[in-house]
């Protein structure tokens, strides 16, 4: 006698004589993240990412920089340094603002400053889809850098994906191109 | 495998590979002198641990292997084997196998069995006089088991300790040393400030003293009933004053001694970071025996000198670069028995590695006896790849280090182990990346020496603070050679050449200001500095700079600290430091700004031969390689090279100087080859620019959309050098 037989008949009679277990109902996802905006649009990235939220603190400006980048900054001791999101990603330079913040990105063991214009605290989107941001998105440049959007109110709420900010060859092409020794 | 017995295995484990470690360390300091018995205590006793534990997790294998290597050596101890290069093999052919059988352990893969080594051990004959092999070991006759030699042998074992007593070495997570570091330097910050508040308060204490004294003034005048019931209080308050000062004093001179103890803690902290040289013999003694199994060469590495530390991070981007290193010497340095034997050489070849301080300088030198760099061989193929002309006269140093170009190998057959030709620009780069360098010494036929000098700083160190148009930045004090005032007028006349050079004590310096290296627009100000302005002088091998600044800001010890992966590619800066007063300073690269101040001096003749009849060609790729190869290829056509490395970058080229052709890629990251010839033909200066595209794949499709957009030709990669000349003069005529 097959013994896999053997086994599977047992398995068809054990089936056959459970008790159904109630349906369970699929929990939703809660999302939550921290909301800001840049370049006058809604974004949100995922709790884990920031580390945390600065005033905009003393910069030394680093020359031979792109533009886009707005210097390092002293985070206790440790240096930081601070992209202009804005600027990095439409090419419009953002100008601070009283509300500007500054979102230390912690990824791949490394600190990141991204300076963005407000930030909106802690969003949540409890049950929602995630939407393909393609058709959310009206600031074309940030597509690169988007990971989906939520919708609520009628309003887009971008995800933001700051690991592909920090691993594109743009973020590393720091020298201006003037420096370049060719 | 439940928990329990998982996490002994895990401890063992550890264990072993420390064993094995200084197995390794024992069998190489054996190598050196075949006939030094002292060393069989070590490795018997190391052996003796490895068995105890082997066989506590259940590895009776591996046990039983150590047990008959123990066994080995004591026999070698007594003089019943005869230590000789055999012996040596056999011990090594062990070592290897329970490094395997480690290995295996660790990523969980079946493990090797041991019989057929334990037999070969056991079967070594137990002679009583076995000759002499190897030319390392002295004649002298083989020792029998008498009293002497048991006295001898004992005599031996006080010498197992190396290291000093009491030294007792603890395992600590890096990232809590990083953090340790990080808190230290907060403290140092908050110590400062304190500094600085303490400061204060002694003068609201002179203040409050002044205020008190006109006080008692005014007073005298008061009648004398109304004033004597206020000046007791004055008194009091005065007396307050006094010991408020008292107060402060004595904070004042503990904020000192913590100012001490800081400084220490940072050093110290620094200290931690430092390994010992002699971590990295074991791989690379294991990776030579390995290669020369694998190639049938016959080889002796030696390591000449290890004792010494160096920062671990320095260290851990260095091995891989030793190891290859060790391949390339061992691959293409060493021959084989044959032709050695052939050559009157010693049928074993020689590696050697070396690792000394000289000066300020770390060195660590691999040598080999092999058949040397054969400079005409390197000079056919520096040619075949277009980076010299044939008619290109060069020194032999300067011909040999075209071998640490890109691309570059000249074995014929790329092997699997190297040759692959990516390995030696690697090296090169991360010894300049750690601000080293690279020297290549050989003599065809005898040798071949690399030796690596790095700068032997530990992160804290004296920089000196300059000033540019109103920033400051350091510069690591050890990287100057002098410090001199320039007087106005000198200032203005070199500015007003566009290649100064100044002499300074016989020697000449190219100057520079150095906000041009850093891309500052704006010129020094020399309406107020009427004492004249400082210039740093640079030294190094092949140039000399001198460093036109607006200012000096003293010089303090600094932590350079490094940046993030954000700045890989901003090499004119090392790092950054935080000053007293916690601001960020960027700490400079003396290296790099010098060579761009040097650089951007160079390039000015190129503009001006617009004029004459080199035409400009743009060449627009994103690969280093292909840009480095097309330009010296077109070069030595007398054309005039601009290079570009994406349609953005071209662009902006482009609108600094028109060329008179372009060479365009179409895969390149930011802006492709389509979108920028798209682009350039929307601009009417530019649209009449004639465009050669290059490309891997030349579809219709492509080749339509190329020609609707408006570029005249394509050319597929790979491309005959011929065919890309011919069409660029094609193109230049019909203009």
């Amino acid at each position: 006698m097959n013994p896999f037989l053997t086994l599977l008949d047992i398995e068809d009679h054990c089936k056959a004589n459970s008790v159904n277990i109630p349906r369970q109902i699929a929990m939703e996802r809660d999302w939550l993240g921290i909301g800001f905006k840049s370049s006058n649009f809604n974004f949100v990235c995922p709790m884990q990412v920031v580390s945390e939220v600065l005033i905009w603190p003393a910069l030394t400006e680093v020359p031979a920089a792109q533009s886009w980048f707005r210097g390092t900054a002293n985070l206790r001791g440790r240096i930081l340094s601070v992209t202009d999101l804005q600027g990095f990603v439409s090419g419009v330079p953002h100008k601070p603002l009283p509300l500007s913040r500054i979102l230390v990105v912690k990824l791949n063991d490394g600190l990141s400053g991204f300076a963005v214009e407000q930030v909106l605290g802690i969003e949540r989107f409890f049950g929602e889809e995630i939407k393909p941001v393609a058709s959310l998105l009206q600031a074309k440049e940030y597509l690169r850098y988007a990971k989906g959007a939520f919708e609520r109110d009628n309003q887009p709420w971008i995800i933001l994906d700051f690991a592909a900010i920090i691993e594109s060859t743009e973020f590393y092409h720091l020298l201006t191109a003037r420096m370049d020794v060719a | 495998m439940d928990a329990q017995n998982e996490v002994l295995l895990n401890i063992f484990l550890e264990e072993a590979r420390d064993l094995l470690d200084a197995l390794a360390l024992t069998i190489q300091k054996w190598s050196t002198d075949l006939q030094d018995k002292s060393i069989f205590a070590d490795l018997k006793r190391d052996l003796h641990t490895l068995k105890g534990g082997a066989r506590m997790v259940n590895q009776p294998q591996l046990s039983a292997l150590a047990h008959e290597l123990e066994s080995f050596c004591a026999l070698m101890l007594e003089g019943n084997i005869g230590v000789n290069r055999e012996a040596y093999d056999l011990i090594c052919k062990g070592q290897d196998r329970m490094n395997a059988i480690i290995e295996a352990l660790v990523k969980k893969q079946t493990v090797l069995g041991t019989e057929d080594m334990i037999a070969e051990l056991k079967g070594k004959p137990v002679a009583a006089t076995v000759p002499v092999l190897s030319e390392l070991v002295s004649s002298l006759p083989l020792p029998q088991a008498t009293e002497e030699n048991r006295y001898a042998e004992n005599k031996a074992i006080p010498k197992v300790a190396s290291e000093p007593a009491g030294n007792e070495i603890i395992r600590v997570r890096a990232d809590l040393l990083e953090k340790l570091n990080n808190l230290a330097i907060e403290s140092n910050i908050i110590r400062v400030n304190m500094g600085h508040f303490v400061e204060n308060f002694s003068l609201h204490i002179t203040d409050a003293n002044k205020i008190l004294k006109v006080l008692q003034e005014k007073l005298k005048m008061v009648p004398k009933t109304a004033g004597m019931q206020v000046t007791s209080e004055i008194q009091g308050l005065i007396h307050l004053c006094k010991q408020l000062s008292q107060v402060q004093s004595n904070i004042e001179s503990l904020l000192s001694q913590q100012s001490r103890i800081e400084l220490d803690l940072q050093n110290r902290l620094v200290d931690t970071r430092m390994v010992p040289f002699n971590s990295v013999v074991p791989r690379l003694s294991r990776i030579a025996r390995q290669l020369a199994e694998e190639l049938n060469k016959k080889i002796d590495f030696q390591i000449l000198q290890s004792e010494g530390e160096i920062d671990r991070n320095i260290l851990e981007h260095l091995v891989t670069s030793l190891e290859h290193l060790l391949r390339n010497a061992l691959d293409h340095g060493i021959e084989s028995p044959e032709k050695r034997q052939l050559a009157n050489k010693p049928e074993v070849g020689k590696i050697t590695l070396r690792f000394y301080r000289m000066g300020n300088d770390a060195c660590i030198e691999i040598k080999d006896d092999g058949n040397g760099i054969e400079p005409e061989i390197i000079r056919r193929k520096a040619i075949k790849l277009g980076f010299i002309t044939e008619e290109a006269v060069l020194s032999t140093e300067d011909l040999i280090r075209y071998i640490l170009e890109p691309g570059f190998s000249t074995q014929e057959t790329v092997s699997q182990i190297s040759g692959r030709g990516v390995g030696m620009d690697v090296v090169n780069t991360v010894v300049k990346g750690l601000g080293g360098n690279l020297a290549i010494e050989s003599i065809p036929g005898q040798s071949t020496t690399f030796t690596i000098r790095l700068p032997f700083t530990t992160s804290v160190n004296r920089a000196l603070l300059v000033k540019v148009q109103g920033q400051i930045f350091g510069i690591l004090l050890s990287n100057i050679e002098s410090i001199v005032l320039f007087d106005i007028k000198q200032i203005k006349e070199n500015l007003a050449k566009s290649a100064a050079v100044i002499i300074h004590e016989g020697k000449e310096y190219q100057f520079k200001y150095l906000g041009d290296s850093l891309g500052l627009e704006s010129k020094p100000n020399l309406e107020i500095a009427k004492e004249g302005l400082p210039v740093l002088l640079f030294n190094f091998a092949d140039y000399n700079v001198a460093l036109l600044v607006d200012g000096l800001a003293g010089s303090q010890e600094i932590v350079v600290q490094t940046l993030g992966p954000q700045f890989k590619l901003m090499d004119i800066f090392s790092g950054a430091t935080l000053l007293a007063d916690g601001r960020v300073v960027m700490v400079l690269d003396a290296c790099s700004i010098t060579t761009r101040a040097i650089k951007k001096l160079n390039e000015t003749p190129e503009v001006r031969s617009l004029e004459t009849k080199h035409p400009v060609v743009l060449v627009v790729d994103d690969s280093v390689t292909i840009r480095t190869v097309t330009k010296n290829f077109l070069e030595r056509h007398k054309y005039t090279i601009h290079t570009a490395r994406d349609g953005m970058d071209a662009f902006e080229k482009i609108e600094k100087q028109i060329p008179d052709i372009i060479l365009l890629d179409v895969e390149m990251p930011r802006m492709d080859g389509f979108q920028f010839a798209e682009k350039i033909r929307s601009i009417s200066k530019f649209s009449k620019i004639p465009i050669i595209m290059i490309t891997f794949c030349a579809g219709e499709e492509q080749r339509a959309h190329a020609h609707r957009i408006g570029i005249q030709r394509f050319l597929s990669k790979p491309y005959q050098e011929s065919e890309l000349l011919e069409t660029i003069e094609n193109l230049l005529e019909k203009r």
